[in-house]
C-alpha cells in the first residue's frame, strides 16, 4: 500500500485550483473503484476479499482529501498532464496489485492475469469516460451556478452580465431547431425510404449511398459556408440580402421624426399616413436635420386620408419597413429559415441513415406478406414498414436534432455573433442561438460573463434534455403498438 | 358420402383424414374440367438460371393441390408466379401461359395489385403484422375501400372463423397479433388471406415452422377452408401432402415429372423417380 501512495504524490502538489483538486479527487476515487473491483474479482476467485477493497478505497479516499485540504492554496499551477500521469499511474500499479492479489485460480496463471487486467483495463477506461462527463458537468454547474435564474431565461443580452439573460438566443434555438426537424426529417425519411424501399440497386444508387455516408462526416462548417452561398444568397440570383427581389408582407415608409420626438411614417409608395393623425401645419426633422413644413390635403377616398409633403424637402429621414409575421424574402437572409434550413443540411445524413438502418431491420416477411395482401408498394411502406421502423427514425431523429441544437459553427459562418435584443418574428428574422450566445459570452475579457455562460450551457442542457425526453416520450407511444 | 372409389382411395395409414379426402375426390372427379388455375408451358427463370421448363398443370376449382418434390426443385418459384410475387426479385421472368380463370397471369398489362387481392398467400413462416388481431384481418379489406365499421367487424369474424381461430381470440381483438402462438400466428395469416375471399389461397409450406399439434390444425382448417376456396399448397411433408390434398403433382429439377389424385400418386406412381421420391431414396 505504501509503495502504491508514493506513486500518488507528483498527483498532489501544494497548488491546485479547485477545478484541478477535484480531478485528482474523482482520479482517486476512480482508481479506488478499480482497486476495489479488482480485489473483489481476486476474491471471488479465492476467498473474502470485499472487505479488503472496502479498507482500500477508504484509505484512499482519506489520503486524497487530506491531500486536497493540504493544497488549498498556493501560487504554483500544476499542468493537467502531471495529473493525468499521476493518475494513471496510481491506477496502473493499483491494478498490477490486484492482480497479484487475485494471483491463481483453476485457470493457468497467465490466462488468468490477462483476463483480469482486460477486465481491469475496461473498467478504467469506463470509469475515466464517465469522469470526464461528471467532471465536466460539475464545473459547468459549479461555475454556472450563480446567475442560473428565471431573469436568466427572461432577459435579454446586456452588457452588464448581471443583467444578461438568453432570451433572444433560446428563442432563436427553438425556431431554427423546429425549422431544422420540419425540414430534416421529411426530407431524410423519404430519401431513406426511396433509397430503402424503391431504389434498384445499380451504380447510381450506389454512388448515393457511398456520398450520404460521406456527408455524415463533412464537418459542420462546410455546411454553414454551404448555406451561406445557397440559402442566405441564393447566389446573388435575386439581388442582395437587403434588397431582395422578391419579397411578400413588407411595408415600406418613409420615415419622418416629428417635433414632438414622434416618427411620423408615411406609407411608401403613395406616401399616406396611416401610422397617427396628423396636425396640418406640423414641424417635422427632414435630412441633416432641417426642419421641413407638412402640408395636408384630402385624396377624396376617404376623410382620414390625407396627402403630405414635406415643404421643402423631397428627401424623407430615413427609410424604414415593417415585417409582418408572414413576410418572405427571396435571398433568405440569415435569418431563422436560413439557420434551420443550414442545421437540416447538417443533420440529414444522420436521419438518412439512421432510418436505412431501421428500414433495413423490418424483416422483409412483413413486406411479402403486406404486398400479398394486394398493397400497393406506398400502401406497404405507410402501413407496414415505416410503422416498424418507426421507433429506430425516431431514435435518430433525436440524435440529429440534438447535434443540430448545440451546433454553433455553420450559424456563426451565416450570421455571425449578432447582438440581439428580440425574438424571431418571421421567417427571415435576424437572430442569434445559445451555442453562438455561449461562445460571445466565453470569449468576453469579464469573468462573470464566463459565468453567465456556465448558466447558459445548463440552460441549453436542461432544453436539450427535455427535448431528448419529449421525444423519447413519443418514441415509447409509438412503439407500443408494436409489441 | 360416396363411398370411395378404390383407384382413389388412399392408403391405409391416413387416418381421419381419409374419408374426407375420398369425398373430394369423388366431387373432383364428378367435373373435372372446373379448373381455376391452368398453366400451359410454362417456365421460370433467375437470369440465365432456367428454374421450371414447360409446365403444364391443371388446379382445379375448391381441391386442395399439392405440390412436393425435393429441395430447389422449383416448387416455390411455381407457387410465388401464381400472384407474381416473384416480381421482387431482380432477373426472376417467366414465360408460357399460366391463366387464373381466364386470364393470363404473366400479362404485363395485368394489374398485380388486384390479381394478389384475387390470390391470397400464406408463407412458410407466420408473420403476423405487429398491429392488433383486429387490424391484421382487416389489414387487406381496409387496402381497397372503406368500410364501415360494422361491415369491417362482420368480414373479421368470417375470417377468424373460417381459420378457425374466432373462439380463441374473439376476447382480445384488441391484443398484438404477435401475442399469439405459432400455431394460432399461423392461422391468423389465413385469416388475413382469406378475409379479402380471394379465389385462390397459396401456401407455401404452411406448417413447416410449427410443432405437430399446431400442424395438425392446420391441416383441419386446410379440409375446411377447400369447401370455398381453391387451394394450392407447397410441402415437404409427403404425409402432409397425402393428408389434406386432392391432387399432388411431384416436381424434379424444374419439370413436373407426375401429376394425378394423391391418393394413386402415392399408392401407385407411374414414374420410377415420383416412387424413389415417395419411398424416401432421395430428396
Amino acid at each position: 500500500m505504501t509503495a502504491m501512495l508514493a506513486e500518488t504524490a507528483p498527483a498532489l502538489p501544494a497548488a491546485v485550483s479547485w477545478i484541478e483538486g477535484a480531478l485528482v479527487l474523482l482520479g482517486l476515487l476512480s482508481a479506488a473503484i478499480t482497486i476495489g473491483l479488482g480485489i473483489r474479482w481476486a476474491g471471488e476467485a479465492r476467498g473474502h476479499m470485499e472487505k479488503g477493497a472496502l479498507i482500500c478505497g477508504v484509505v484512499l479516499m482519506v489520503v486524497a482529501l487530506i491531500g486536497l485540504s493540504l493544497s488549498s492554496d498556493g501560487s504554483e499551477r500544476v499542468a493537467w498532464y502531471e495529473f493525468a500521469s499521476g493518475v494513471l499511474s496510481f491506477a496502473v500499479v493499483a491494478a498490477v496489485a490486484a492482480l497479484l492479489a487475485g494471483g491463481t485460480g483453476a485457470l493457468g496463471r497467465r490466462r488468468r492475469l490477462m483476463d483480469g487486467a482486460f477486465k481491469l483495463f475496461a473498467v478504467f477506461v469506463t470509469c475515466l469516460s464517465v469522469l470526464a462527463l461528471v467532471l465536466l458537468l460539475t464545473s459547468v454547474v459549479y461555475l454556472g451556478w450563480e446567475y442560473l435564474s428565471l431573469d436568466l431565461l427572461s432577459n435579454y443580452a446586456s452588457r452588464t452580465p448581471e443583467k444578461a439573460g438568453v432570451k433572444a438566443a433560446l428563442a432563436g434555438t427553438i425556431w431554427i431547431c423546429v425549422i431544422c426537424a420540419v425540414v430534416a426529417i421529411p426530407v431524410g425519411v423519404a430519401t431513406a425510404v426511396y433509397l430503402e424501399e424503391y431504389a434498384r440497386r445499380t451504380h447510381l444508387t450506389r454512388i448515393i449511398d457511398l456520398n450520404i455516408s460521406n456527408l455524415a462526416g463533412v464537418p459542420s462548417i462546410v455546411y454553414g459556408i454551404i448555406g451561406l452561398t445557397v440559402f442566405a444568397r441564393f447566389f446573388g440570383l435575386f439581388g442582395p440580402i437587403n434588397d431582395p427581389a422578391i419579397q411578400f408582407g413588407a411595408t415600406h415608409y418613409d420615415e419622418y421624426m416629428a417635433a414632438s420626438g414622434d416618427a411620423l411614417k408615411l406609407k411608401l409608395p403613395n406616401r399616406r399616413i396611416d401610422q397617427r393623425p396628423l396636425k396640418a401645419g406640423e414641424t417635422l426633422i427632414g435630412p441633416g436635420g432641417k426642419s421641413v413644413q407638412i402640408e395636408i390635403v384630402p385624396d377624396g377616398e376617404g376623410e382620414h386620408v390625407h396627402q403630405v409633403w414635406a415643404a421643402d424637402a423631397a428627401e424623407p429621414y430615413q427609410r424604414s419597413i415593417d415585417r409582418s409575421w408572414w413576410y418572405f424574402q427571396l435571398p433568405f437572409g440569415g435569418g431563422v429559415l436560413a439557420g434551420g434550413m443550414v442545421l437540416a443540411l447538417v443533420v440529414l445524413p444522420i436521419v438518412i441513415v439512421a432510418t436505412r438502418e431501421s428500414l433495413k431491420a423490418v424483416p422483409d416477411s412483413l413486406r411479402e406478406a403486406a404486398l400479398a395482401c394486394g398493397s400497393t408498394q406506398w400502401q406497404m411502406v405507410r402501413k407496414v414498414t415505416l410503422p416498424s421502423a418507426m421507433p429506430g427514425i425516431m431514435t435518430g431523429s433525436i440524435l440529429a436534432f440534438s447535434r443540430a441544437m448545440g451546433e454553433a459553427a455553420p450559424l456563426l459562418v451565416l450570421t455571425g455573433v449578432l447582438f440581439i435584443r428580440f425574438t424571431p418574428e418571421h421567417l427571415m428574422d435576424d437572430f442569434t442561438a445559445m451555442p453562438l450566445q455561449i461562445y460571445n459570452w466565453a470569449g468576453r475579457p469579464q469573468a462573470e460573463f464566463h459565468a453567465v455562460a456556465a448558466s447558459s450551457i445548463i440552460v441549453l442542457l436542461i432544453v436539450l434534455l427535455s427535448f431528448n425526453a419529449l421525444a423519447i416520450v413519443i418514441r415509447e407511444w409509438f412503439q407500443k403498438p408494436l409489441q | 358420402m360416396t363411398p370411395p372409389d378404390p383407384n382413389t382411395a388412399p392408403p391405409a395409414d391416413l387416418g381421419d383424414a381419409r374419408v374426407t379426402v375420398a369425398a373430394h375426390q369423388a366431387e373432383a372427379e364428378a367435373d373435372p374440367t372446373d379448373r381455376t388455375l391452368v398453366a400451359r408451358g410454362f417456365s421460370a427463370w433467375y437470369g440465365d438460371f432456367q428454374a421450371l421448363h414447360e409446365l403444364d398443370l391443371d388446379v382445379p376449382r375448391h381441391r386442395v393441390t399439392a405440390f412436393i418434390g425435393p429441395s430447389g426443385c422449383g416448387k416455390s418459384t411455381f407457387l410465388r408466379w401464381m400472384n407474381r410475387m416473384n416480381d421482387l426479385v431482380d432477373g426472376a421472368r417467366a414465360a408460357g401461359t399460366l391463366m387464373l380463370e381466364g386470364e393470363n397471369v404473366l400479362d404485363p398489362k395485368i394489374d398485380v395489385v388486384h390479381l394478389r387481392r384475387r390470390v391470397g398467400m400464406v408463407f412458410q413462416k407466420p408473420n403476423p403484422f405487429p398491429k392488433s388481431i383486429y387490424d391484421n384481418v382487416a389489414f387487406g379489406v381496409r387496402l381497397d375501400r372503406k368500410c364501415s365499421k360494422r361491415e369491417l367487424d362482420d368480414v373479421v369474424e368470417r375470417a377468424l372463423r373460417q381459420a378457425a381461430l374466432w373462439d380463441e381470440v374473439k376476447d382480445r381483438l384488441r391484443k398484438s397479433g404477435l401475442g399469439l402462438s405459432g400455431g394460432q400466428q399461423q392461422r391468423l395469416c389465413i385469416a388475413r388471406a382469406v378475409a379479402q375471399s380471394p379465389d385462390v389461397l397459396l401456401m407455401d409450406e404452411p406448417a413447416s415452422a410449427l410443432d405437430p399439434k399446431a400442424t395438425a390444425r392446420i391441416e383441419e382448417l386446410i379440409h375446411e377452408l377447400r369447401r370455398d376456396y381453391t387451394i394450392v399448397i407447397v410441402t415437404h411433408n409427403m404425409q402432409q401432402a397425402a393428408r389434406v390434398s386432392d391432387l399432388t403433382a411431384f416436381f424434379n429439377v424444374g419439370r413436373i415429372v407426375e401429376t394425378g389424385p394423391t391418393a394413386r400418386i402415392f399408392a401407385a406412381p407411374t414414374k420410377q423417380e415420383t416412387e424413389d421420391y415417395i419411398a424416401g431414396r432421395f430428396g
